[in-house]
């Protein structure tokens, strides 16, 4: 935690990107990429001060996570239902009109 | 991965009484004094094993409270900061690695989540190979505890011991069992030397290999052995990174209790790398070890490949689930900006 502003640092999680602009920019992509899916709940991603993030529930409740190992639990937490990946109902891909 | 100036961790392990500690002091002999910090895990009241490493006395701290499986995570955290420390303070000889030998009732997971998970520990200390020892004589009734089929899911290494007291036909059948249940892993006997404390590139091609021969691919059906498995899954192209890590961290957080090993060498998409940069990917449960990220592809075909070495999960299952979701994404990407794909909401 940064002794100034009381911030959590980051967790060093295996998936978080490099420090540094590439890593501020590659962070920014993973958000996207993870607001993509958490659509299907509508679900909401942010980033927060380049530290942690700042996960949205449908209802307007929100939750800090550190990184995304920690994305899913707060992710159910916030929608009261677990996520299985494994018996996921993808949507199917929309027809051309 | 060269340049880590942390002291490497190997963790030594196998069932109660399959000789652990009679390969740890063949090991210690073998090495120069001083150079490995041992501690080592005993359950019960009173340790022994301390009293026959006695070479190593000075250095090395008993942990005799419990396993460390259970109760004891704590200590094994206090234990190899106070050896670091006493290093640091000049009151231990500079060791250049340190090895913990677990109760042969300990599941070696948490010891290496200690490492990777304790922020103050892996500034130190890096996890370098967990060596199981596997009693060719008693393996059939060792092979129904859950603990067994953990310490050989997480082997580097395996070691066969007493050899020469089972019959000649058993032994193979366990070296081919072994083969099948871990293709991760190099299978020696206990005579032979103690593994590689820094892991070089040219290794991660022989595991590889190991995994592709040995390995079910999953696409191509499932060959159950007893409760575990190992399957390869192939991914196409150039993996981006985003989607793995949303896939990956998903897929454990829901299942990381069944996966007992995944191991993988997959081809990042990355700027300047047209064929994707190589990245090993290390994990155990729900952790995963930081990505190694390779300078050149270390042989093979250059495909990417994730090994799962799990229980109770289904390989089709898992490759299903990964195409789904690159299908999803390859969706999305191929939608207009700000012309919001809109997927049906699930409630």
């Amino acid at each position: 935690m940064c002794g100034m502003c009381g911030l959590l640092q980051g967790s060093g999680h295996w998936s978080q990107a490099p420090a540094g602009s590439a890593g501020r920019r590659q962070r920014l992509i993973q958000i996207a990429r993870a607001n993509r899916l958490l659509a299907l709940w509508r679900l909401r991603l942010s980033d927060f001060h380049g530290q942690s993030y700042l996960l949205q529930g449908p209802t307007g409740a929100s939750v800090l996570v550190p990184d995304f190992g920690a994305l899913w639990p707060a992710a159910e937490r916030l929608l009261a239902r677990e996520l299985d990946l494994l018996a996921m109902p993808w949507p199917q891909p929309e027809q051309a009109p | 991965m060269t340049g880590d100036a942390r002291l490497p961790v190997g963790v030594l392990t196998g069932s109660l009484g399959s000789g652990k500690t009679t390969l740890l002091r063949q090991w210690l002999q073998d090495s120069p004094a001083a150079e490995t910090a041992v501690l080592i895990n005993e359950f019960g009241a009173v340790g022994l094993d301390h009293l026959l490493v006695g070479r190593i006395d000075a250095d090395t701290v008993l942990l005799d409270s419990g396993c460390i499986c259970c109760a004891i995570r704590g200590e094994l955290k206090e234990a190899l900061w106070r050896l670091h420390q006493r290093r640091e303070r000049g009151e231990l000889p500079a060791f250049q690695r340190v090895l913990i030998e677990t109760t042969g009732l300990a599941a070696p997971g948490p010891v290496i989540a200690t490492l990777i998970g304790d922020a103050q520990l892996r500034q130190v200390f890096r996890p370098a190979h967990v060596a199981t020892v596997v009693d060719a004589l008693h393996a059939a009734t060792h092979a129904q505890r859950p603990e067994w089929q953990a310490q050989v899911a997480a082997a580097d290494r395996l070691y066969l011991s007493k050899t020469d007291l089972a019959r000649p036909q058993d032994a193979e059948a366990l070296r081919a069992q072994l083969a099948r249940l871990n293709p991760l892993a190099v299978l020696g006997n206990s005579r032979q030397a103690q593994p590689a404390w820094q892991e070089q590139p040219v290794q991660e091609s022989s595991w590889l290999a190991r995994a592709i021969a040995g390995t079910p691919r999953s696409r191509k059906g499932q060959e159950p052995h007893g409760s575990i498995q190992a399957f390869c899954l192939e991914l196409d192209g150039p993996v981006d990174w985003c989607a793995l890590t949303l896939w990956l961290t998903w897929l454990l957080h829901r299942h990381g209790e069944r996966v007992l090993r995944l191991k993988g060498l997959v081809a990042v998409a990355a700027e300047g790398w047209p064929q994707g940069q190589p990245t090993v990917l290390h994990g155990m449960g729900h952790l995963m070890h930081a990505p190694e990220h390779l300078a050149e592809w270390p042989g093979g075909d250059g495909r990417s490949r994730l090994v799962f070495i799990a229980s109770g999960l289904n390989g089709q299952q898992v490759d299903d689930s990964w195409q789904s979701f690159q299908r999803f994404f390859a969706q999305d990407n191929g939608a207009q900006p700000g012309a919001a794909p809109g997927p049906a909401a699930f409630h």
